[in-house]
């Protein structure tokens, strides 16, 4: 629901795109591209990256990683693998849903690994939390997990003590950033509810799609993705809002004299198209979710 | 093909109304109730009050549905197999099509999907043959609970070796053969799902009025007596398990065609279930009822769905939140409790289906010369009861039609 | 890491076993395959939970080697839940049924979907657990055999002995376990020497279904419980009545065993991945079929 609630704020923006009739066609195509490259802004590279560095940083030199069988888990997963500077005892994928994982347990509990990532979401975890807790895992082993493994029911669901010190990361918008404020107050006004960071997500795809769209030569996918990675990029003068960076371009500014900064963060697409994570650390203690440093990857 | 074809062509309405005339009354309220809805759907897409998009998906669906329906027919309704792998023959035919055709596929064949429908043929007839050969000697049960652990096991491979199939994602596009025509790519698919229904149930309508399926009957009815007439009911039994699986396996690929995208998470067990409830509701053992079964499921699908969008499910679901009982009443859960009930109350009340098999197993011409003599006993009836012997034209062919 | 299998493996098997039972005894005093059994796994299993409550309420506070007593108050009611449902299905949907054996099955599905869907519509598709307290494992244990086994493993390990001791003691040494075995062996001499059929099929319904449903809380317990969890374990059921052979209900126990086993052990199996666990008890299954088709000690009477 959030994410279309952004395509929708991000739609006002983007019809303005053109001025001339065929205005409604350029939002539709618009709506489209986005609506693909919102996907793209979620996609788990930067954040793998980050588990990574974090883990390895923690001191563990050897870690098993289970991921739940679905492309999250995968693509998550590939990130993770690649970037790990240890060595993986164990990487291997778990099925959905399932109601029991101690086959899995087993096999990670026969490595030597120090630190189990779980990469998975809430009601997979809570099994693995309780029948790790039930073999005594949880006093070996550091436990880290990704934005899905943090959730209260998961806290009602498992014993105190059993995920003590989980250590994981999730997103998060950069709260204080002006342009992040205005948004969710804005936000706030039009839906009545705060946004989530997934709705920036969304809003930003628009927002750089549209830019890209004005800064390229051409409507047509070559150009448009020629110029998106310019546009975020930091050199040029800082832009925060579609409005401003149209307003450089009609000066007669090149893409290179944008850098748009998004309501999620700094965005700075690499050579895949990819934005750098913004992230938050979480952790257990005495069985509650404590917050810690932001970090970047 | 059979002789009625020749009667139609010279005397059109004189076929009709002869065919009218010979239905049971029973049947011809299942026709009238057919003709009906497809008149109300027509009226509806007229005045615009139902897209036509929606409806040629719909028929794509039914075609595929009645493609699965017929092939289990030809397992259960002939043979008397109980195969719980039913979507799992579905899934061997998609994902067949969408490995070699598909661009994304992770074999990068890239071959014309035209391909597909032989490909397809050829994987589900290895499979059931290596599926047949430990389970089809053994009893009916048995079989039962091995297609169900099949359809498992193929599942998990499809999922788990993603070097071959793209496990949990998912392989999207596949080209559409026919696209070149006129008429654009959706138009295709339900040109392909026209065809491929029409000459799948012309090939079974073949062989079932044939002495191969006389004794498939005759098996089904009772094994230890086809034994002791000399058949090999084994060979036989494999024979329509066999051809059974390979009709399920193109209603696959039909599929893919349509839906564009295929992953593991579409082998729903309980989609198997849908189609043993669409043979039943149909008519086991009927050709014509199997089509209708597919039709059917696609309405108790459909119309599920309707229902708890209209205003009086909303009532029953307040209703129920404050009694405090069946607080969770949704879609699928209905949909759930709908087919399961549907199969308690079918095969209490009417086990022979909606369009139960009449005339099936009796050769046309054999009929008209009954009628001629004036003796009407050469009517068929409900599979369960062993095949009268029937005078038949030309060469007295044995065994196997394929 | 095997001995921890071998010990998730006798738990599991356990669940196995009993839910085995009960199907085996449908199996060869109803004639028919019950594809509803799962199913009826987990009617128990739910209304024990939707019972805890009240049960709390009710039975003292007081605990067995740190597992609750009021637990066992709520085992009781799952187990005697699941058998009036299963008497009522009968009264109401097979009774009525002038079927064979293969319309029965096919009947037996649509009564598993109904009530996997009236169970979804009262309690919602997620996953649920028992207000029991996890404990983790059981310190002496650990140091003594180096494998973990909680309180749960152990309460699960042994109310199964005691309910299949009790079901063996029931069949051997009573009047109805001889009209049960004797209907099991030959339904129409049975009835010919004066056996009466009717009650003797209403006690294998009672005996089967409580059997089930206790397997399903004790399913519940070790894992979770959700709506979905007697369907899934409904291949592994039938592959070990199957194994063992159909109309045995030692054969049951025997094939509940070896396919819990099975399952547990799959980590073990070098080239096998954790994730084709099902597959692989069912591969025993048809591997054994191959060689012994009536199963281990199929053909036999109970």
């Amino acid at each position: 629901m959030s994410v279309f609630c952004a395509a929708q704020s991000a739609k006002r923006a983007s019809s303005r795109v053109s001025s001339s009739g065929s205005a409604r066609k350029s939002a539709q195509r618009l709506s489209k591209y986005a609506a693909s490259a919102a996907p793209l802004a979620l996609s788990g590279a930067a954040k793998g990256a980050a588990l990574a560095e974090m883990i390895f940083e923690d001191g563990h030199d050897s870690v098993a990683v289970t991921w739940i069988n679905n492309d999250y888990g995968q693509s998550l997963a590939e990130v993770f693998e690649e970037t790990f500077e240890g060595d993986i005892a164990y990487i291997e994928p778990h099925e959905p849903e399932g109601s029991s994982y101690r086959g899995e347990i087993a096999e990670m509990g026969d490595t030597d690994a120090t630190a189990w990532l779980f990469i998975t979401y809430a009601d997979e975890v809570t099994v693995f939390i309780n029948e790790a807790f039930d073999q005594g895992y949880n006093e070996e082993i550091a436990y880290y997990g990704a934005e899905s493994t943090i959730a209260d029911e998961i806290l009602a669901n498992t014993e105190p003590g059993s995920q003590e010190g989980l250590t994981g990361i999730t997103e998060s918008a950069p709260e204080g950033q002006e342009n992040y404020e205005s948004y969710a107050s804005r936000f706030e006004e039009e839906f009545g509810q705060a946004p989530t960071v997934w709705s920036a997500y969304a809003y930003d795809a628009f927002t750089v799609s549209a830019i890209a769209i004005e800064a390229a030569d051409e409507f047509t996918g070559a150009s448009i993705s020629e110029v998106v990675r310019d546009v975020t990029r930091p050199s040029g003068d800082e832009v925060f809002t579609f409005e401003a960076a149209k307003e450089i371009l009609e000066d007669g500014g090149t893409p290179d004299d944008i850098d748009y900064q998004g309501v999620s963060g700094p965005i700075d697409l690499d050579e895949n198209g990819d934005p750098p994570g913004y992230y938050q650390v979480y952790s257990v203690q005495d069985h509650e979710y404590v917050w810690g440093d932001y970090i970047t990857s | 093909m059979s002789d009625d074809s020749s009667g139609f062509r010279q005397d059109p309405v004189g076929a009709l109304r002869a065919w009218w005339t010979d239905a049971e009354r029973a049947d011809r309220l299942v026709y009238t109730a057919i003709a009906a809805v497809v008149v109300l759907l027509t009226v509806g897409v007229a005045i615009g009050s139902i897209g036509i998009r929606y409806v040629a998906g719909l028929l794509v669906l039914v075609a595929m549905y009645s493609l699965l329906t017929t092939g289990l027919n030809v397992q259960w309704g002939y043979a008397g197999l109980i195969n719980f792998s039913v979507i799992a023959f579905w899934g061997i035919g998609a994902y067949t099509a969408m490995l070699v055709s598909s661009a994304n596929s992770p074999l990068e064949l890239g071959w014309h999907p035209a391909a597909a429908i032989p490909l397809a043929i050829v994987a589900g007839t290895v499979v059931a043959v290596f599926i047949g050969i430990p389970t089809l000697r053994l009893r009916e049960d048995y079989l039962a609970i091995a297609s169900l652990g099949l359809a498992e096991v193929v599942r998990l491979i499809l999922l788990n070796e993603r070097q071959w199939t793209a496990g949990s994602q998912g392989i999207s596009g596949i080209p559409v053969p026919l696209s070149w025509l006129p008429f654009g790519t959706r138009t295709a698919v339900l040109l392909i799902g026209a065809v491929l229904l029409l000459a799948v149930y012309l090939f079974v309508r073949r062989i079932h009025r044939s002495p191969w399926g006389r004794v498939q009957r005759t098996v089904r009815a009772d094994e230890d007596l086809a034994e002791a007439l000399g058949k090999d009911s084994y060979r036989l039994k494999m024979q329509a398990f066999v051809i059974g699986s390979v009709v399920m396996t193109l209603s696959g690929v039909l599929y893919v065609f349509y839906a564009q995208f295929l992953g593991p998470a579409d082998l729903l067990p309980l989609e198997t279930f849908y189609v043993w409830v669409a043979l039943i509701l149909g008519g086991t053992g009927s050709d014509k009822g199997a089509l209708l079964g597919g039709a059917v499921i696609v309405l108790i699908r459909e119309g599920t769905r309707f229902l708890s969008g209209t205003a009086a499910f909303d009532l029953l679901q307040t209703g129920l939140e404050v009694v405090g009982i069946l607080t969770h009443i949704n879609t699928a859960s209905l949909r759930l409790f709908a087919v399961g009930v549907l199969i308690v109350l079918v095969i209490r009340y009417r086990p022979e289906g909606l369009l139960p098999p009449r005339e099936e197993l009796i050769w046309p011409d054999a009929k008209r010369r009954a009628e001629v003599s004036g003796d009407r006993s050469a009517h068929g009836d409900a599979p369960g009861a062993v095949a009268e012997p029937v005078p038949e034209t030309g060469s007295d062919d044995e065994g196997e039609e394929k | 890491m095997v001995a921890q299998l071998i010990v998730n493996g006798i738990v599991y098997s356990s669940i196995i076993v009993l839910a085995s039972i009960g199907l085996s005894l449908v199996y060869s005093i109803g004639n028919f395959a019950n594809f509803a059994h799962g199913d009826t796994m987990a009617v128990g299993a739910f209304v024990a939970l939707a019972s805890a409550p009240l049960v709390q309420a009710i039975v003292p506070g007081v605990t067995i080697a740190g597992f609750p007593l009021w637990f066992f108050g709520a085992l009781l009611v799952g187990m005697a839940a699941a058998a009036v449902v299963a008497v009522v299905t009968e009264y109401v949907v097979y009774r009525p049924l002038d079927s064979s054996a293969i319309g029965l099955l096919i009947t037996s599905i649509g009564v598993a979907l109904a009530y996997r869907a009236l169970l979804l519509m009262q309690f919602g598709p997620g996953q649920q657990s028992y207000p029991v307290s996890r404990g983790g494992r059981i310190p002496w244990v650990e140091s003594a055999l180096g494998v973990s086994v909680t309180a749960r493993d152990v309460v699960i390990v042994f109310s199964s002995i005691v309910l299949v001791a009790s079901l063996h003691a029931m069949l051997q040494y009573t009047t109805l376990g001889r009209k049960m075995r004797a209907m099991a062996d030959n339904a129409e001499l049975a009835r010919v020497s004066g056996i009466r059929t009717g009650e003797v099929i209403i006690a294998m319904w009672v005996i089967g279904a409580a059997l089930a449903g206790a397997g399903g809380v004790f399913l519940g317990l070790d894992t979770i419980i959700r709506p979905r969890m007697g369907f899934e374990l409904l291949l592994l059921i039938f592959a070990a009545v199957i194994l063992g052979g159909i109309g045995s209900v030692y054969g049951a126990m025997l094939g509940g065993f070896a396919i819990g086993m099975a399952h547990e052990l799959t980590p073990a199996i070098p080239f096998i991945g954790t994730e084709y666990n099902a597959a692989v008890a069912f591969l025993v299954m048809i591997a054994i079929l191959l060689v012994r088709p009536n199963g281990i000690l199929g053909g036999d009477a109970t």
